[in-house]
């Protein structure tokens, strides 16, 4: 038995939207970094899921790259939150306000 | 004449590996010898690298490289492909990245402006303490953005996109103890990993659609009619791709970013993320646009024609731009909003695009990506010049600067009089053409008739921000109770505003054979 | 449909067990209340402070590091799998010279963090001393 593409579609999109639904609400900056993280994942399970369904591997292995560049993305991500850290003493995205329009 | 020796095909990269191999080399000398502050060796092992990135794209560019039709370039010792009969684009790696005149074009803006922004931080880094870090990081970005010109499929483009990112967003926020760069590089990497979830994402649909992340293979589905039965997932995914691209091109809707990035980084890289980002954002853009998605057949499958996307985008984006821009005190944010604007300008390349035509305008968005890569970078340069002397960050603090730098002040005059697009400088006539494209277009789709009048009211609206500021270190007098202590000349800041000033002012005549590269790398892009 | 029916019996018998267990404990364990009983460890030791302590940076870098070579492997097991018949088609130069360029890549980085002390728990007084001369 074979589960229909358009579920896995639904589930990645009730992913991505409860990723970016983090994005917008959480202000605390590693939150931010796991919501994105969420968004990330839900591409890769539209790219394994359509690769198995067009029977080719392009997608799994672009997953795969995707995966690194996360992981990439999450080293410079957490680099740039503890010098955050340690100027204003504090994790919230919404404190630094040095620069306003 | 001597036959041309003929390189391997993988050799038409040598732009972006040689910057890859610079960073490299400045990495392994930071293994070896940590924390050196070796400034003149580090700075010009990255001078080098990328000046030789610059030759040789211009040296391919010369012998014809990737052009079609028989005398493409010159016949020069050494040529990748036929110079004779030309050979047309070079696919490498089974179509994952493309040499064509479109690619070379773009690697050489990048590679400028990675000259530029290194001999600048010669004098604008001193005494800090990531020199060879901060070298390796500029060059790795720099190989990114070069990569990102040759990328053909969406596998490449997001690596290379990622490998321009990710060094910017540590580069941006390198001055560890300024609370303004910590709290820039925050807000640019936020909103950077914001949007490369959702072009990945959309990456996922558009890969969904047609099976396919190699352009033309994608563009091969769409024609074929395969992937009709998945109209909304592909304009859904072209939707969240052209989120990804506005984020790097900073255009409206993920412009925000900009303006804070660019206050808080160290100049340098400021000017370096406003021109050479830039202008590799929109090379994938571009390439996209016009490989991937052609505009008859794409319209066909998701009923919607998506030039209208981008005459909305390219409206909102220079308007938005320039009237922030018209209202800043501080002039790093104003030359930040102006950024955007110019974002907006480069944006009517896609927008005026017909299903027949637009090789004029859209060369014309390539050629002010490049006079821009010049004028802007020089400005950015300006403002690292006045933070380095210590002057404030207003308009007002910059009054009577030119008694004190009678040189650099009459290039900003240079930059500022160019970006607003007046007659005797380079930037003048890139506009002209985007206008004359996008009125050509018109007869097509007279919705571009407000894109020309809003290009127009712009630059006007532009004028007045700019020689703003040129009447601010010209004409106004420096406020007397400050007693200001300039350090010495800095000669690297110097010589890299110098030469973008003169090359701002050489473009104007040598525009000839610029504008006929571009339309005609516009043309083959195209085409095919 | 059958197949529905039997993961819906899954997951109510995956329910119901735990559920079960606890109800029988409750109905039989004896309940003698008792301060040391309520301790966090039972062993007897006394939890100090609270949990939301600062951790060494040098906890972060070791992960940094890990992650990085983590996800090497991702990246070389797709290139294992194929690597023999990539070897009798390409030959030996163009199966195995590309990951080799990879991984000395990662190596360079390697050394670089080791060089810079990202590895280094403990620093002699003589670097404390040259830390402090940087600018």
């Amino acid at each position: 038995m074979t589960v229909g593409i358009e579920y896995y579609v639904l589930l990645s999109l009730a992913l991505f939207c409860i990723g970016l639904f983090g994005v917008l609400t959480r202000r605390n900056a590693l939150m931010f970094l796991m919501s994105v993280e969420l968004m990330l994942n839900a591409a890769n399970i539209n790219l394994i899921a359509f690769a198995f369904y067009h029977g080719n591997l392009t997608g799994q292995v672009f997953a795969l790259f995707t995966m690194a560049l996360a992981a990439a993305e999450v080293a410079v991500g957490l680099g740039i939150i503890l010098v955050l850290y340690r100027n204003f003493r504090d994790v919230d995205v919404t404190v630094p306000s040095e620069m306003r329009w | 004449m001597i036959d041309a020796f003929t390189l391997p095909e993988w050799a038409a990269l040598a732009p972006p590996l040689l910057l890859a191999l610079t960073a490299l080399v400045l990495f392994a000398y930071d293994s070896i010898n940590p924390r050196s502050t070796n400034r003149p060796v580090l700075a010009g092992v990255a001078v080098v690298g990328a000046l030789a990135s610059l030759v040789t794209a211009v040296w391919f560019t010369l012998a014809g490289t990737g052009a079609d039709g028989p005398d493409a370039g010159y016949d020069l010792w050494f040529v990748v492909g036929d110079s004779v009969t030309g050979t047309g684009a070079i696919d490498l790696f089974g179509g994952q990245l493309v040499v064509d005149q479109m690619a070379l074009f773009f690697m050489i803006v990048v590679a400028v402006v990675t000259a530029l922004v290194a001999v600048a931080s010669y004098d604008y880094m001193a005494g800090h303490a990531y020199q060879a870090e901060y070298y390796s990081l500029l060059l790795l970005a720099a190989t990114g953005m070069s990569t990102m010109a040759a990328a053909n499929s969406l596998v490449t483009i997001f690596i290379a996109l990622e490998l321009a990112s990710l060094p910017s967003y540590a580069l941006v926020a390198i001055l560890k103890d300024n609370r303004g760069s910590v709290e820039a590089g925050l807000k640019y990497f936020l909103i950077g990993a914001l949007s490369s979830a959702i072009f990945v994402y959309g990456i996922s649909l558009v890969y969904g659609a047609t099976g396919h992340l190699q352009l033309e293979a994608i563009a091969e589905m769409i024609a074929t009619g395969e992937a009709d039965a998945y109209s909304g997932l592909l304009g859904l995914g072209i939707v969240m791709l052209i989120g990804g691209f506005a984020f790097k091109t900073a255009s409206v809707p993920f412009h925000f970013w900009a303006p804070e990035a660019y206050e808080g980084a160290p100049a340098p890289i400021a000017a370096f993320l406003s021109s050479a980002s830039k202008a590799a954002g929109f090379v994938i853009l571009f390439r996209v646009f016009t490989t991937a998605f052609p505009l008859e057949t794409t319209t066909a499958v998701i009923g919607l024609d998506w030039t209208i996307a981008f005459i909305i985008l390219a409206i909102v984006t220079m308007t938005v731009g320039n009237f922030a821009a018209a209202t800043q005190q501080n002039v790093k944010r104003m030359l930040a909003y102006s950024s955007v604007g110019h974002a907006g300008y480069a944006l009517i390349g896609l927008a005026a695009l017909t299903v027949d035509g637009g090789e004029l305008v859209l060369g014309a968005a390539m050629m002010h990506l490049l006079v821009y890569g010049f004028m802007n970078t020089g400005a950015f340069l300006f403002v690292g010049l006045a933070e380095y002397w210590g002057v404030g960050r207003t308009f007002d603090a910059y009054n009577g600067l030119a008694a004190r730098a009678p040189v650099a002040c009459a290039a900003l005059a240079v930059f500022m009089f160019s970006l607003a697009g007046i007659p005797p400088f380079g930037g003048f006539w890139s506009k002209y053409f985007l206008f004359t494209g996008a009125l050509e277009a018109a007869s097509a789709n007279s919705a571009l008739l407000l894109v020309a009048a809003a290009l127009v009211v712009n630059s006007a609206l532009s004028l007045y921000y700019y020689s703003r500021l040129v009447k601010a270190v010209w004409i106004n007098d420096a406020d007397p109770s400050l007693d200001r202590d300039f350090g010495g000349t800095p000669t690297g800041l110097y010589a890299a505003i110098l030469f973008a000033a003169v090359m701002t002012v050489v473009l104007l005549p040598a525009f000839g054979p610029v504008a006929d590269l571009a339309i005609d790398a516009a043309s083959a892009v195209l085409v095919s | 449909m059958n197949d529905w029916i039997a993961i819906g019996a899954l997951a109510l018998v995956g329910l119901l067990i735990p559920l079960a267990m606890m109800a029988v404990s409750y109905l039989l364990r004896p309940s003698v209340p008792e301060t040391s009983k309520r301790a966090t460890y039972e062993s007897g030791e006394v939890p100090t402070g609270g949990t939301r302590i600062r951790f060494n940076i040098q906890y972060y870098m070791v992960a940094l590091l890990f992650v990085v070579f983590d996800i090497e492997t991702v990246l070389l097991f797709p290139w294992a799998v194929i690597y023999t018949d990539a070897l009798a088609e390409y030959g030996l130069f163009y199966a195995l010279g590309p990951m080799l360029l990879f991984v000395a890549i990662l190596a360079l980085g390697l050394a670089w963090a080791w060089r810079n002390g990202a590895v280094q728990w403990a620093k002699s007084p003589q670097q404390v001393g040259t830390e402090g001369n940087r600018p």
